[in-house]
């Protein structure tokens, strides 16, 4: 990986790689031009004529300019991203905003999605968004694409992959999975932890504006009017006593990210229901305990677990049920 | 080059390639891509017009239905007409056998006036092509199309005229080109620097490939140009014309001598010495050949003192009565050193019904049904020659090298024919012969003979135009050699001749043109007015007629393009006012200079900051004026970047804080605020691409809400506090 | 705490600060809230600008709230109670100079004596005068209304020109001297002056020498619609005027002057402000130009902009901002006022500002 050169660079500068240039379906531009100049060259042959040489030499320099010319400027490219989301979800498309010195043809391969094509947001023509197509939960703060171009005649195109930097991370959360039985009010054993979706849960602190994901029962009407936009109140010091998700991740790629989907569900499930949660993970930097209020939280909390390392005593594969 | 498709495809075989090639691919919308095919195809067709490949009718003809064509197949492109494909492809095959029942037809004589089929054929494919373009791939083949009718029109192009075609035809082209990317990358723009960065490595690659590749050679053609052009039969069966247009036989000296075009007084059955005519520097003619050589129109084998002429034999002229290709009655070359050269010859001005031709003439395409070859190889056309008119001439060249001439037998082995005619001097010039045996004395073979006899003349004789005519009953060779000793090609080459003969060396004159300049875009010999000559030849056994020029050097070695170029740049290098130039060099170096001292390096990391602010502003079109602050023209960079949160003001106020508080930021902060400056100036709009009206109309309603300059980099103190 | 947490309230937590911080400035308005304040100054201006840049973003708070819509009126008085220069106020009857001066006072901490101007004013009114105590037998001295820290002096320009001449010669001297003996004026002590330049009836113009007494010159201009009809809703505004509370004491006034007497004037932002000054000399319409006090003011006025800028030295910004406020009354011009200021408006497109 070419993370640390990254890293080191400042935010918003753009992530120049020089690497390997290659030309993309090369046989029938290369065999077409090829045709063309040696058709030529026979016609210059044949008939000695200056003038046939003279315009040939000209095709010769535009074919060939047509055929290198985009390599040189494939090599020069440099592609931003200015504008990305904190929070996406995985399987859902997930939109960035990049810039780039010149016209390219961009496709994202880590995370994928499907190809489209940046420039300078100059150009008249209306910003396109990159479309990111993310199969899997994660964290990114950086993305793989392979830009290519044609400049200036379209006739060859030429590509290179390249690692830009986002200007901010990017979470993935998991897909909403089937969510773990949650015990009910008559089970006895849970000692009635899920709460009821009346209790007020908090007492209200101040407004804030509205963040995608916040419940629709949070808005604040009056502040709303007052302000000119959605806001909601803030809460704090929840009433009801919280649940605990304890999440343990196997180490197997795939079935983490079923686990993972499956914790998502359950905890967009609790806060629907007014719970306040907390979610027990794992990250790169050890056991991590923390509320999840909504269901973003709780996303990047999941995209940022980790399976366990194995001299943590509790490696239960199976994720264990809510609990008090 | 189809719309897009996945980049990811990787390794694949011919099949494959040729599988997707034939897929269509989705309609072309660019109206400017279409625009400029059809120009390039309307451009082809125009040039093959101008170069006489096609006839008014069929070019006019069929430039409108390129037109109709294409707009038919823009208004369909989303839907074909599916009646379109079936009826192109029955017209595509009529063509085919149209063109080859052409060729196999009757033989083709004259360009000129017959239809060239090829052209014909390539321009119904196109027309046909015009009416079936809705995607991409077909505007590129209708563009690769258009090239092959420039190629048809381009090889019979002779002067320099046919540029106009060229310039308009690749403009359309690289302007197709580049409409073709900007439609394949979805609607990009090229800026203007991008644009000459393209047309200058084009143009630096061409003119690469013109100096590196050696000239194009006829090679391989079954029927070479010819043509007979205006000119009328003459009266007199072989006799000679000075001139087309009256069909009448040359009479030397005469009255329009002096003001006729091309008007060597030499090209006609006398040399009269004793004249002085006036040569301008009118192309006569143009000739393609492999080599430069002296393109000999006649030779003269009787002086009398002042005229050279030609011995009456009953024989001659000959008349050759057969179709073109006529194959000249000629002399026995021995193959050894023997070549063939190949040179076609465009007659542009009036001129001598002469056929031209270099060395030893072996083969004549000429569209008559006779020709006439007097005995002295000068070849006579039974009709007059003028503008249009075309030949072409196969020669054998034989050129032996300086050994080999050395090594060659002396007089003894000469035909006796030849010395009864080349050898021997009308009347007796008893000064001459003295001088000629004192200077070529100790000399053994006759090549060292000639050459010291040819450096006795340059050493002792000057060479001028401008010289008096001859008195009547003055001797040319006499007053030359031993009057005024100056003179022109006619009194040296005459001089030479006289004296070879003197000695028993068999000498004869010739007259014709020197080769002319070379032009390195047509491909041609531009031979001027100025450019006719005479010079001597010298019989050597074993190798027949040699050319020995007395009067000049000629450079005989074969121009390549690129040397040419070379020559031509270097020349006119040389002829530039170097002392001027490097006086206004060193001047302007001194003002360069106090002007770079005066705006001097910045000193403070906050000037160069601020020139940092001021160059990307400059970039966007937008450069500080004298009265602005810093922060005022952070705040319209700003408003051009349409960034609302005011990103170069922010800089601005570090930059001034720097500047007027003594702030400084740390080094690295210094480093990381000029990279984010250079990074966020390419995010800049470019000069030109948004600053037009429209642009600003766009973004009128966002300035007016946006506050106006503030008053202090801090932004202003909140005054109007009750929000 | 869990660092997506912390980074989601970021933005939050910014905005209830700065909504807690203008409350509480507005319920108890005492110096040791604005001690709080200086966080806000953004460069890192050194200690003793802190407590001035706090008292000018105080003092803006508090002025805006009595006079509604005029932004630049208020600037300008801000700039002249920091900068230690007089004001001049130039605008038609009822649009708030009054209020003005009175809640700048109000809000400086200080005493207002007021006189109003009229042509029977005579200059021992303005001064004070001396009187016999017959209990005493001596002559004592009763000090007239300009022993005040802040005078406003309404329609200065109806006094005869005698009175004006004493009052700017106090403006000037900042003593009174009274038959031999001078007494001097409290410190800091701020000369409010309102004129108005459309009545010419009985009037005695003011002469440039004594305009240019006058540090600042100010326009208040109407209101807006909407702030016109807050102002009948809420009485003109006097209703918060009487609400005012100071924001400083008259101690701190004088500290927070001295403490924008340092902020830092870099040459090439000093040469800038010469150059507008002679320029005007030359500027077409203009027969008499700035004087070099009016550069003197002129840098001492962008000193009091920079500070309410909060920001501790000067940028040529801070100059072309105050030019008009402190440059155009003191043009003699042949069309008045309007032609000084666009005499000072083309004098700031023609002159070329300072590069960094």
């Amino acid at each position: 990986m070419t993370g640390r050169a990254d890293r080191d660079r400042p935010v918003g500068t753009s992530a120049r790689r020089r690497r390997f240039i290659r030309p993309v379906r090369v046989v029938v531009p290369l065999v077409s031009c090829a045709g063309v100049l040696v058709a030529w060259g026979l016609v210059a042959h044949n008939s000695g004529a200056g003038w046939v040489q003279a315009v040939g030499d000209v095709l010769a320099g535009i074919l060939g300019v047509g055929l290198v010319a985009p390599a040189i400027v494939a090599a020069r490219a440099t592609v931003r991203i200015v504008e990305v989301p904190s929070d996406a979800t995985a399987g859902l498309p997930v939109e960035l905003v990049g810039i780039a010195d010149t016209r390219l043809r961009v496709k994202p391969i880590d995370p994928p999605g499907p190809e489209s094509y940046v420039g300078p947001h100059t150009t008249p023509t209306p910003v396109q968004p990159i479309t990111l197509l993310p199969e899997s939960r994660g964290v990114h703060d950086r993305v793989v694409l392979e830009v290519a171009t044609a400049a200036p005649f379209g006739l060859l195109w030429w590509r290179k992959t390249v690692v830009v930097a986002l200007p901010r991370t990017l979470h993935v959360g998991p897909r909403l999975g089937r969510p773990l039985a949650l015990p009910g009010g008559g089970e006895d054993t849970s000692g009635g932890g899920v709460v009821d979706s009346s209790v007020q849960i908090g007492e209200p602190r101040g407004v804030r504006p509205y963040r995608p994901g916040d419940h629709r029962r949070w808005v604040h009407w009056p502040a709303t009017a007052h302000s000119g936009e959605l806001m909601v109140r803030e809460m704090e010091g929840p009433s009801a006593e919280p649940v605990t998700l304890e999440i343990h991740l196997p180490a197997d790629t795939d079935a983490a990210e079923r686990m993972a989907e499956r914790a998502m569900a359950t905890v967009v499930a609790l806060v629907d229901r007014g719970a306040s949660v907390r979610l027990a993970t794992t990250e790169a930097s050890g056991p991590k305990i923390g509320a999840v209020g909504d269901r973003r939280s709780a996303g990047r909390r999941l995209a940022r677990a980790v399976a366990e390392p194995d001299e943590f005593p509790w490696a239960d594969p199976s994720p264990s049920g809510p609990r008090r | 080059m189809g719309g897009p498709e996945p980049i990811g495809a990787e390794a694949m075989n011919i099949f494959d390639a040729v599988k997707r090639a034939n897929r269509p691919g989705p309609p072309e919308h660019s109206i400017t891509l279409r625009v400029a095919c059809a120009g390039a195809v309307v451009t082809g067709i125009a040039a093959c017009r101008a170069e006489g490949e096609l006839s008014w009718t069929v070019a006019g003809g069929s430039i409108t239905l390129v037109i109709v064509g294409m707009v038919l197949a823009y208004r369909t492109r989303l839907r074909p007409l599916p009646w379109i494909k079936p009826i192109l492809a029955i017209s595509a095959v009529a063509a085919f056998v149209w063109f080859f029942r052409q060729l196999t037809g009757q033989a083709i004589y004259d360009v000129s006036t017959v239809e060239n089929p090829l052209a014909v054929l390539f321009v119904w494919v196109q027309v046909a092509h015009a009416f079936d373009v809705p995607a991409r791939r077909d505007l590129a083949f209708s563009l690769a199309g258009s090239a092959s009718l420039m190629a048809v029109a381009a090889a019979q192009a002779i002067d320099l005229g046919f540029g106009v075609y060229v310039l308009v035809w690749l403009t359309c082209g690289l302007a197709g080109l580049i409409a073709m990317w900007s439609s394949a990358s979805d609607g990009g723009r090229m800026r203007v620097g991008g644009i000459i960065a393209t047309l200058g490595s084009v143009a630096v690659t061409g003119t690469v490939v013109l100096a590196v590749l050696p000239a194009p050679h006829v090679a391989g053609r079954i029927d070479f140009p010819s043509a007979a052009g205006p000119g009328a039969p003459l009266p007199v069966p072989g006799g000679l014309a000075g001139d087309t247009k009256v069909a009448q036989l040359a009479k030397p000296g005469t009255a329009a001598g002096r003001t006729r075009v091309g008007g060597f007084l030499g090209f006609s059955n006398r040399l009269d010495t004793a004249l002085r005519g006036a040569l301008g520097d009118t192309v006569v003619m143009r000739v393609r050949a492999d080599r430069p050589s002296y393109w000999i129109g006649e030779t003269f084998d009787t002086w009398d003192g002042a005229n050279w002429m030609t011995t009456p034999t009953p024989h001659s002229p000959q008349r050759l009565e057969e179709d073109s290709p006529f194959i000249l009655p000629g002399p026995t070359v021995p193959p050894a050193t023997t070549s063939t050269d190949l040179q076609t010859f465009y007659v542009v001005q009036s001129s001598p019904n002469l056929v031209f031709h270099a060395d030893t003439a072996h083969e004549v395409w000429f569209p008559t049904h006779n020709l006439f070859v007097s005995d002295h190889d000068s070849i006579v056309s039974p009709i007059g020659l003028g503008p249009g008119a075309i030949y072409t001439v196969e020669s054998y060249v034989n050129t032996p090298s300086t050994e080999e001439l050395r090594a060659a037998a002396g007089s003894s082995a000469v035909p006796a024919s030849i010395l009864e005619q080349d050898a021997t001097v009308t009347h007796p010039y008893p000064r001459v012969k003295a001088l000629a045996e004192s200077v070529s004395a100790g000399r053994t073979t006759t090549y060292d003979k000639v050459e010291s006899l040819i450096a006795w003349i340059s050493k002792h004789t000057r060479y001028s135009t401008d010289i008096p005519p001859l008195a009547p009953g003055q001797d040319t060779v006499d007053e030359f050699l031993f009057g005024n000793r100056t003179g022109f090609c006619e009194q040296i080459s005459t001089s030479l001749a006289v004296m070879l003969r003197s000695i028993g060396i068999p000498a004869r004159e010739a007259v014709g043109y020197v080769p002319g300049p070379y032009n390195p875009i047509t491909d041609l010999y531009d031979v001027q007015a100025k450019d006719a000559h005479a010079w001597v030849q010298v019989w050597f056994p074993g190798y027949g007629w040699q050319s020995f020029d007395p009067t000049a050097v000629v450079p005989l070695a074969n121009p390549s393009p690129g040397s040419t170029l070379w020559h031509g740049a270097t020349a006119a290098l040389g002829r530039l006012p170097w002392v001027p130039i490097a006086l206004v060099l060193m001047l302007s170096g001194a003002v360069a200079l106090v002007v770079v001292l005066r705006r001097r390096r910045p000193r403070t990391w906050a000037e160069k900051a601020a020139r940092g602010i001021e160059s990307a502003g400059r970039r966007a079109g937008r450069r500080r004026r004298e009265n602005e602050t810093l922060t005022e023209y952070a705040w319209a960079i700003d408003q051009l970047a349409g960034d609302r949160s005011g990103t170069w003001q922010a800089l601005a106020g570090i930059v001034e804080a720097s500047a007027y508080g003594g702030r400084h930021p740390t080094p690295e902060d210094d480093r990381q605020i000029l990279a984010s400056m250079r990074a966020l100036r390419g995010e800049l709009p470019r000069a030109g691409v948004l600053v037009g009206p429209g642009a600003l109309r766009r973004n009128a309603p966002e300035r007016r809400r946006s506050s106006p300059p503030p008053r202090g980099a801090g932004g202003t103190p909140s005054t109007d506090g009750d929000d | 705490m869990e660092p997506a947490q912390f980074g989601e309230r970021e933005a939050t937590t910014d905005r209830v600060v700065s909504v807690a911080g203008s409350r509480r400035a507005e319920l108890v308005p005492d110096i040791g809230v604005l001690d709080g304040l200086e966080g806000s100054s953004e460069l890192g201006a050194p200690a003793h600008i802190d407590g001035a840049i706090a008292l000018g973003r105080a003092l803006v708070d508090n002025l805006s709230k009595v006079l509604l819509g005029t932004p630049g009126a208020i600037t300008a008085a801000a700039m002249a109670a920091l900068s230690g220069g007089h004001l001049l106020i130039e605008d038609v009857p009822g649009v708030g100079k009054t209020v003005l001066a009175r809640a700048l006072a109000e809000s400086l901490g200080a005493e207002l004596s007021r006189v109003q101007g009229h042509p029977d004013l005579l200059p021992s009114d303005v001064t004070g005068v001396s009187v016999f105590a017959p209990d005493t037998g001596t002559w004592e001295f009763r000090p007239g209304p300009v022993f005040a820290h802040v005078v406003l002096v309404d329609e200065l320009n109806r006094t005869p020109p005698r009175t004006q001449a004493a009052l700017l010669e106090t403006m000037e001297e900042q003593q009174v001297s009274v038959d031999g003996e001078s007494w001097p004026l409290p410190r800091p002590h701020l000369v409010i002056a309102t004129q108005n330049p459309f009545s010419q009836l009985g009037t005695y113009p003011l002469v440039e020498s004594q305009l240019d007494r006058f540090a600042l010159a100010t326009a208040i201009g109407y209101p807006d619609s909407d702030t016109e009809a807050r102002l009948v809703q809420h009485g003109g505004g006097k209703f918060a005027l009487g609400e005012l509370r100071p924001v400083c004491s008259t101690q701190e006034w004088l500290g927070a002057q001295r403490a924008t007497e340092s902020v830092e004037v870099a040459s090439s932002v000093a040469r800038y402000a010469v150059a507008l000054c002679r320029a005007s000399r030359n500027a077409p319409g203009v027969r008499l130009g700035a004087s070099p006090r009016a550069a003197i003011w002129l840098i001492r006025a962008a000193q009091a902009h920079a500070v309410l800028s909060a920001r501790s030295f000067v940028t040529p910004d801070d100059v072309k901002a105050v030019a008009v406020a402190c440059l155009a009354h003191r043009l003699l011009t042949d069309e008045g006022v309007e032609q000084g200021v666009a005499a000072v408006r083309g004098l700031l497109d023609t002159t070329s500002a300072p590069r960094p």
